[in-house]
C-alpha cells in the first residue's frame, strides 16, 4: 500500500508543473502592470519601469518560469509582485483559516446530511421524506452569497447572537461554516438518500432480515456501510470544490483566507501569489483524492486487491495452493 | 400431532400497488411434519417465493399483505405474533436461503463475520467454534472465514449461505430455488450436501423450484402451484406416478421435460402463459390453457378432491360425479 | 465500523490541532478607569506593505499616515501647518526651505528626531525615485534640529509635497536593519505599529514620544479588514467596529442606513479627487476645440454626480475648499446649454456628429449612460465599453482609447502628477498638444508662489476653460460612517485624524 501512496504522491510533480505553467501563460495574456498597480498613478514611469525590472518582468517567459520552478524546488514560492511580501508567509497565514472553515464545513455536512438522508430513505414517501427532500434541494441550490448576507442580517443585526466578521471566537465560526456547508449538505442528503435506497433493495438486506437481524442493524450495519462508499466519493470530490469556492463566504465574513488571496492576486496581476495559491489548491486536491481512494478501499474490500502489491498476491496464492495440497 | 411442524390454512397474500392489487397467493393450505421435505413446484410468477416470504414475515412492508389465513408453526400463528418473536424465529427456528448467491451476501463483511452474526443474534456469545464447525459441514476450509464473499465462487457462496441458514440448527429451512443460478455439476453437489445435512440435523425443508428433477432427488412431498393456488399435492410417488390421474397442469409440466428414454422428437409445452396476478381469469385460473376446459371451469373455481391416501387435486375433472362420468 | 469511526475522529482531532492558536476575543477597549481608549477601525483589505516610500496603494497609505510623522501637514482648512517642523522659511526665489524641527520631536523608542534622520530617509534609492522628493537637489543639517532643503528649481509647491506620508521620516540607518515593508525599527508618527499578524490582526499603539502625545486620547487602534461594504455596515451597526472607512467612501445606501440609526453618524471629507472625461487627442474629432466646447455644454453634471458619488458636480479642478490659496474663482462648471452646444457643433468640422467609444470602469457605468444620452443630443454616437479598472491604465499607456472615465486623486498634494498627463513625453498622457499654449506654461504655473503664482494659475485656469484639455464632471466626497459616541474631527487633506479622535 505504501508504494501505491508514493506513486500517487509522485503525480503531484507533473500536476504542479502543469498548473503553474498554465497560470503563468494565462496571466501573461492579461494586460496590466504590477509596477503601476503597486506604485500608483502618481509614480514616474522610470520608477515603474525600475520596479518591473526588479521583478524580472523583462525576462523572456521561459526564463521567468524556470526561475520560478527553481524556487519551488526549495519550497520558496517567491515574492508578491505587489509590495514584495513573501508568498510563503501570506499563504501560511491564509491557508489555516480557509482550511479550518472547509474541514468543519465538510464535517458538518457529513454529520447533518447523512442521518437526514438515511431517515429520508428509510421512511421513503412519508411526509418526513418529502419535506426533507425539498429542504435538501433548496440547500443544494441556494446561492451562498445571499445566504451569508441574510444570515449576517438576522443573527448579527437583529438578534445579536453572532459576530459579524472574523474567526475570533467559536461563535464566529458558525455562520461561515454553515454558509460553506449549505450546498454540500443538500448534496449529501440527496446522495445518501439515493444510495441507501439502492442498497436497501439489494438481496443481502433480505438475507440479513432472514437471519433475524433487527431493523436498526439492517440499516446501520448492513446497508449504511455499503452506501457510504458513494457518499464518501462525493464528499471527497466536493472538498476540492469547497476549498476553491470559499471566496464568497470569506468576502462576507471578512476572513483573510485563500479565496480572498486568489481574487486579489488576479485583479492585481500578482502572478507569484496566484501561482502559490493555485499550487496549494492543486496539492490539496491530489491529497484529498488520494485519501478518498484509500478510504474507498477500506470501505469496500473488493477494491483492496488493487492496493496490495502484485508480489503479495502471488505469495498468497502460493500459500493457498500449498494448504490445499 | 406433535409431529406437525407447519400448517398453512387458506393463506391469501396480495401486493398493493398504486392502481391495482396483485393477487399473489390465493388460498394455500399445506402441512409439513418434522423431518419432511416438501417440494413446491411451479412456473415463475406462481407465487412460490411470496408464500415462503409470508411464512417468515419478510414481505415488503406496506406493499405485501397476508389478508387471510393462518400460518401455524409449532402451535403459534405466525401472522399474530409480535415482531420481536418473529425476529427470534428467523434464523433460529425457520431459515431461508435465496436464489442468487452472488448477491445474497454482504460484500463488505467477511463470511466468518456474517455467519457469526446469525449465531450472535440468537444468543451465542462465542461463535467462533461453531462457525468453524458449520463451515466444515458445508465443505469449506474454516481458515477461509476471514475471506470476503467476492473471493469465493458461486457454488461456494451458496454453501456459505446454506451454512449461515443452518448454523442455529433451525427446525425448518425454506430454500428458494437454491441451485437455479448454479451450473449443473455444482448443482448436484449442493443438492447432495443439503440432503445430507438435512438428514443429519433432522431439519424440515420446503424446497421451491421449477425443476422437477431436483424435486425427484430430494423431496418427500410435492405441491404443484399455479397462479397462487396449490393445484396438486401429494407424496413424491403419488405425484410422479404416471398411472395416476393428475391435474392437467401437472401433466403439462411433465410433458415439458425432455425424456431420454422416449422416442419423441418434440416437447409438448403448455399452450399459453401464466395469468397476470393483477388480472386473474374468471373461474378456474388454469382454464384458458387447459385441454379439458369445460363451461363449468370457466365459471367456477375448481373444487378440491382428496383421495384416500392423501393425494389432493384441485380440478373439476376429479369431483365424484365427473370421475364417475369418466369411468 | 468502529475502526472507521475512530479514524474519522482522529482525523478531525488532528485537524483541530492544526487549528489551534485562535485569536483571543477583542476586548471592548475599556481601560482600567472605565474610559474607552481603543478604536476598532475598518479598512477594506489588509495592506501588503507599510513601506512609506514605495507603497502607492491606498491601503498601505492609511496605516502609513498614522505611523510616520512628516515635516508639515494640512489642517482642515487646507492650510499647510507644521507637524514635526515647528516653523520654516523660504528663501527669496523659492529654491531653498529651512525647517526648524521641534525640540520634543522623538521616535517611538525615545530617540530624538534630527535633521540627519530626514536626510537619511530622503536619500534612499526609493526616495530618489519618488515624485514627491524629486524636486530636492541637496540637503544640509547645520544642527541637529535644523534641516535645509535645496530645490532643483523654483518650486513653491514643495511644501504641499511634504504633507504626504511618502515624505515621512524613519531613524537613520533603519532601512538596512529591517524590512521596512513589514515595519520600521521606530516610528515618528502619533502611533506606532505594535502588532501585525499576517491575515489576522494589525494593531497600532499610541506613540508616547509623539510631540503632542498628551492630547492623543485614542491609545489603541485595532484594524479590521472587511472588504464587503454590507458586512462592514453590519459590523458597524452591531458595534463590532467603531469606524467604517471602506476604500475612500461608503456607498449611498450605507449612508441612508446610517442616517436612520441614531447610534451612528457620518462625516464627509472633501476629497481632492476629480472625476473627469479624458479625451485622446490623437482622434481628430476630439482634437477639434469646438467639439470639446459643445460636449462641455451638453453634459448634465448634476445627474452624473448624483449617480457616481456622494460629492458635488464640478468642472474646473480648482474648487475652493480643497485648494485653499490656490483657488481661482470664476471657473465653475457651466450649466447645461444645448442651444449653444449645438452652435459649437455646427461651427466644428463635424456638424453631423461622429462615433466615439467610451471606456468606463464598471462603477461608473451609470454615469457613462448619462454621458451617452447627453452627447446623443449633439449627434455624437457614444458606444460604452465596460472594462476592468486595472486594464484602463494599460489602455491609457498604450493610447488604446478614445474617451475614458477617470478619477484622479491627491490633487491637493500633487498637481504636477495631474499635469504630467499632458506631457507628451510622459508614459501616461492624453496626446494633448494644443497650439494655444504649451506644456511649459502648465508646469511653470506650479513652481512659483505669491502674486506670480496666482497670475500663472489664473492663466492656467483660463486656458483650461478655453481649451478644455479634459472635461471635469464632479469632485468626490468621502463619507465615513462611525459610532456616534466617538468625536471625529473634520478630516483634512491628509484624510482622517485618529490622533484627534476621542470617545465622548
Amino acid at each position: 500500500m505504501w508504494r501505491y501512496i508514493l506513486k500517487r504522491l509522485l503525480w503531484l510533480i507533473p500536476i504542479i508543473l502543469g498548473v503553474t505553467l498554465l497560470v503563468f501563460a494565462l496571466m501573461s495574456l492579461k494586460p496590466g502592470d504590477p509596477g503601476r498597480v503597486y506604485l500608483g498613478l502618481n509614480a514616474t514611469q522610470e520608477a515603474v519601469d525600475a520596479y518591473n525590472e526588479s521583478l524580472g518582468l523583462n525576462d523572456p517567459f521561459f526564463v521567468r518560469y524556470f526561475n520560478y520552478v527553481k524556487g519551488l524546488i526549495k519550497l520558496d514560492f517567491g515574492k508578491s509582485w505587489v509590495g514584495g511580501e513573501s508568498v510563503n508567509d501570506r499563504i501560511m497565514s491564509a491557508l489555516p483559516q480557509t482550511l479550518k472553515v472547509c474541514v468543519y464545513a465538510l464535517v458538518v455536512a457529513f454529520i447533518t446530511g447523512l442521518p437526514i438522508g438515511i431517515l429520508s430513505a428509510v421512511k421513503q414517501y412519508s411526509l418526513a421524506d418529502r419535506v426533507l427532500t425539498i429542504i435538501a434541494m433548496i440547500l443544494a441550490c441556494i446561492p451562498v452569497f445571499w445566504l451569508c448576507n441574510m444570515a449576517a442580517m438576522l443573527f448579527t443585526l437583529k438578534l445579536h447572537w453572532l459576530p459579524a466578521t472574523g474567526l475570533d471566537t467559536w461563535k464566529a465560526y458558525i455562520m461561515p461554516v454553515i454558509g460553506t456547508a449549505a450546498n454540500t449538505i443538500g448534496l449529501t442528503v440527496r446522495m445518501s438518500r439515493s444510495s441507501m435506497l439502492d442498497e436497501m433493495r439489494k438481496d443481502y438486506i433480505r438475507t440479513a432480515r432472514a437471519k433475524g437481524a433487527k431493523e436498526g442493524s439492517v440499516i446501520f450495519k448492513h446497508a449504511l456501510r455499503n452506501s457510504l462508499i458513494s457518499v464518501t466519493t462525493t464528499l471527497g470530490v466536493n472538498f476540492s470544490i469547497l476549498m476553491g469556492g470559499t471566496v464568497f463566504v470569506e468576502n462576507v465574513y471578512a476572513i483573510q483566507g485563500l479565496g480572498t488571496c486568489i481574487v486579489r492576486s488576479i485583479s492585481n496581476n500578482d502572478v507569484p501569489m496566484l501561482s502559490g495559491c493555485v499550487i496549494i489548491l492543486a496539492t490539496f486536491s491530489v491529497i484529498v483524492n488520494l485519501l478518498v481512494d484509500l478510504l474507498y478501499a477500506y470501505l469496500d474490500p473488493r477494491l483492496r486487491a488493487k492496493y496490495v502489491g502484485k508480489k503479495k498476491v502471488a505469495k498468497a496464492r502460493k500459500e493457498a495452493l500449498n494448504d490445499a495440497n | 400431532m406433535e409431529n406437525k411442524l407447519l400448517e398453512l390454512k387458506d393463506v391469501r397474500v396480495k401486493y398493493h400497488t398504486l392502481d391495482y392489487d396483485v393477487m399473489a397467493v390465493n388460498g394455500v393450505s399445506l402441512e409439513l411434519n418434522k423431518g419432511e421435505s416438501l417440494g413446491l413446484v411451479g412456473e415463475t410468477g406462481a407465487g412460490k417465493t411470496t408464500l415462503a416470504l409470508s411464512i417468515l414475515g419478510l414481505l415488503p412492508k406496506g406493499v405485501g399483505e397476508v389478508y387471510e389465513g393462518e400460518i401455524i408453526f409449532k402451535g403459534e400463528d405466525l401472522l399474530q405474533v409480535p415482531e420481536k418473536r418473529m425476529r427470534d424465529i428467523r434464523g433460529m427456528h425457520i431459515s431461508m436461503i435465496f436464489q442468487d448467491p452472488m448477491t445474497s451476501l454482504n460484500p463488505v463483511y467477511t463470511v466468518g463475520d456474517q455467519i457469526a452474526e446469525v449465531l450472535q443474534l440468537h444468543g451465542n456469545k462465542h461463535p467462533d467454534e461453531r462457525v468453524d464447525e458449520i463451515l466444515g459441514l458445508v465443505g469449506i476450509d474454516p481458515s477461509r472465514k476471514v475471506c470476503y464473499p467476492h473471493q469465493f465462487s458461486g457454488g461456494m457462496k451458496q454453501r456459505i449461505v446454506i451454512a449461515m441458514a443452518l448454523a442455529c440448527e433451525p427446525d425448518l429451512l425454506l430454500a428458494d430455488e437454491p441451485t437455479t443460478a448454479l451450473d449443473v455439476t455444482i448443482q448436484a453437489q449442493v443438492l447432495a450436501m443439503i440432503d445430507d445435512i438435512q438428514k443429519k440435523l433432522g431439519t424440515s425443508m420446503i424446497l421451491i423450484t421449477h425443476d422437477l428433477g431436483v424435486v425427484a432427488e430430494t423431496c418427500d412431498k410435492v405441491a404443484i402451484m399455479y397462479a397462487g393456488e396449490i393445484v396438486e399435492y401429494g407424496t413424491l410417488h403419488q405425484v410422479f406416478d404416471k398411472t395416476r390421474p393428475h391435474h392437467p397442469y401437472t401433466v403439462g409440466l411433465f410433458g415439458s421435460i425432455p425424456d431420454l428414454s422416449s422416442d419423441k422428437r418434440r416437447l409438448e409445452p403448455i399452450y399459453g402463459m401464466t395469468p397476470d396476478p393483477s388480472d386473474l381469469p374468471e373461474g378456474c385460473y388454469f382454464s384458458p390453457r387447459c385441454n379439458h376446459c369445460t363451461e363449468l371451469c370457466k365459471q367456477k373455481g375448481a373444487a378440491i378432491h382428496v383421495s384416500e391416501d392423501g393425494h389432493m387435486l384441485k380440478c373439476h375433472l376429479f369431483t365424484q360425479e365427473n370421475k364417475e362420468a369418466a369411468e | 465500523m468502529k475502526k472507521f469511526l475512530a479514524l474519522i475522529l482522529a482525523l478531525v482531532m488532528a485537524l483541530s490541532l492544526v487549528a489551534c492558536g485562535e485569536k483571543a476575543p477583542a476586548d471592548d477597549g475599556a481601560a482600567d478607569d472605565g474610559v474607552k481608549d481603543t478604536i476598532r477601525f475598518q479598512i477594506k483589505n489588509e495592506p501588503t506593505s507599510v513601506d512609506l516610500q514605495n507603497d502607492g496603494t491606498v491601503l498601505g497609505g492609511f496605516i502609513c499616515d498614522q505611523i510616520y510623522g512628516k515635516l508639515v501637514t494640512f489642517n482642515d482648512k487646507s492650510e499647510v501647518v507644521g507637524e514635526l517642523a515647528e516653523s520654516w522659511e523660504w528663501n527669496d526665489d523659492f529654491t531653498q526651505i529651512t525647517f526648524k524641527i521641534r525640540e520634543n520631536a522623538k521616535f517611538s523608542d525615545g530617540s530624538d528626531i534630527t535633521a540627519d534622520d530626514f536626510i537619511y530617509t530622503f536619500s534612499t534609492d526609493s526616495a530618489k525615485a519618488n515624485t514627491y522628493m524629486a524636486p530636492i537637489a541637496s540637503m544640509e543639517a547645520p544642527d541637529a534640529k535644523t534641516l535645509v532643503l535645496n530645490l532643483k528649481s523654483s518650486n513653491s509647491s514643495m511644501l504641499k509635497f511634504l504633507t504626504t506620508y511618502h515624505t515621512g521620516v524613519v531613524p537613520a540607518g533603519s532601512m538596512e536593519a529591517t524590512d521596512i515593508a513589514r515595519g520600521a525599527t521606530a516610528y515618528s508618527g502619533p502611533y506606532a505599529l505594535a502588532k501585525w499578524e499576517l491575515g489576522q490582526d494589525m494593531v497600532l499603539e499610541a506613540n508616547p514620544y509623539w510631540y503632542n502625545a498628551e492630547n492623543v486620547a485614542i491609545k489603541t487602534v485595532d484594524y479590521e479588514f472587511i472588504a464587503d461594504e454590507n458586512s462592514a455596515l453590519v459590523a458597524l451597526e452591531s458595534g463590532e467596529i467603531d469606524f467604517m472607512y471602506m476604500a475612500s467612501t461608503i456607498g449611498i445606501t450605507s449612508v441612508e442606513t446610517i442616517a436612520t440609526n441614531d447610534k451612528l453618524a457620518t462625516i464627509a471629507a472633501d476629497q481632492a479627487t476629480a472625476g473627469m472625461l479624458c479625451l485622446n487627442f490623437a482622434m481628430p474629432e476630439l482634437d477639434d476645440v469646438n467639439v470639446r466646447q459643445a460636449m462641455n455644454l451638453a453634459l448634465d453634471r448634476a445627474a452624473i454626480a448624483k449617480v457616481s458619488t456622494t460629492g458635488v458636480p464640478g468642472g474646473n479642478v480648482f474648487t475652493a475648499e480643497y485648494f485653499g490659496d490656490d483657488y481661482i474663482p470664476g471657473h465653475d462648471a457651466p450649466a447645461v446649454d444645448l442651444e449653444k452646444a449645438k452652435e459649437f457643433m455646427a461651427a466644428s468640422g463635424y456638424p453631423n456628429g461622429f462615433d466615439v467609444e467610451l471606456k468606463t470602469p464598471v462603477m461608473f457605468s451609470k454615469a457613462a449612460a448619462i454621458v451617452q444620452s447627453n452627447l446623443a443630443e449633439l449627434g455624437i454616437n457614444v458606444t460604452i465599453t465596460e472594462i476592468d479598472a486595472s486594464i484602463w491604465v494599460d489602455s491609457m499607456i498604450k493610447g488604446d482609447y478614445q474617451m475614458g472615465f477617470m478619477t484622479f486623486g491627491n490633487l491637493i498634494n500633487d498637481l504636477t502628477g495631474f499635469i504630467n498627463l499632458y506631457d507628451p513625453a510622459a508614459a501616461l498622457h492624453f496626446n494633448f498638444d494644443s497650439d494655444s499654449t504649451s506644456f511649459d506654461l502648465m508646469s511653470a504655473a506650479f513652481s512659483v508662489s505669491g502674486a506670480d503664482r496666482t497670475a500663472a494659475l489664473t492663466e492656467f485656469a483660463d486656458f483650461c476653460e478655453a481649451d478644455l484639455p479634459y472635461l471635469g464632471l464632479f469632485m468626490e466626497n468621502a463619507i465615513y460612517g462611525y459610532n456616534a459616541d466617538l468625536y471625529v474631527p473634520t478630516p483634512s487633506g491628509c484624510g482622517y485624524d485618529i490622533a484627534g479622535m476621542y470617545w465622548k
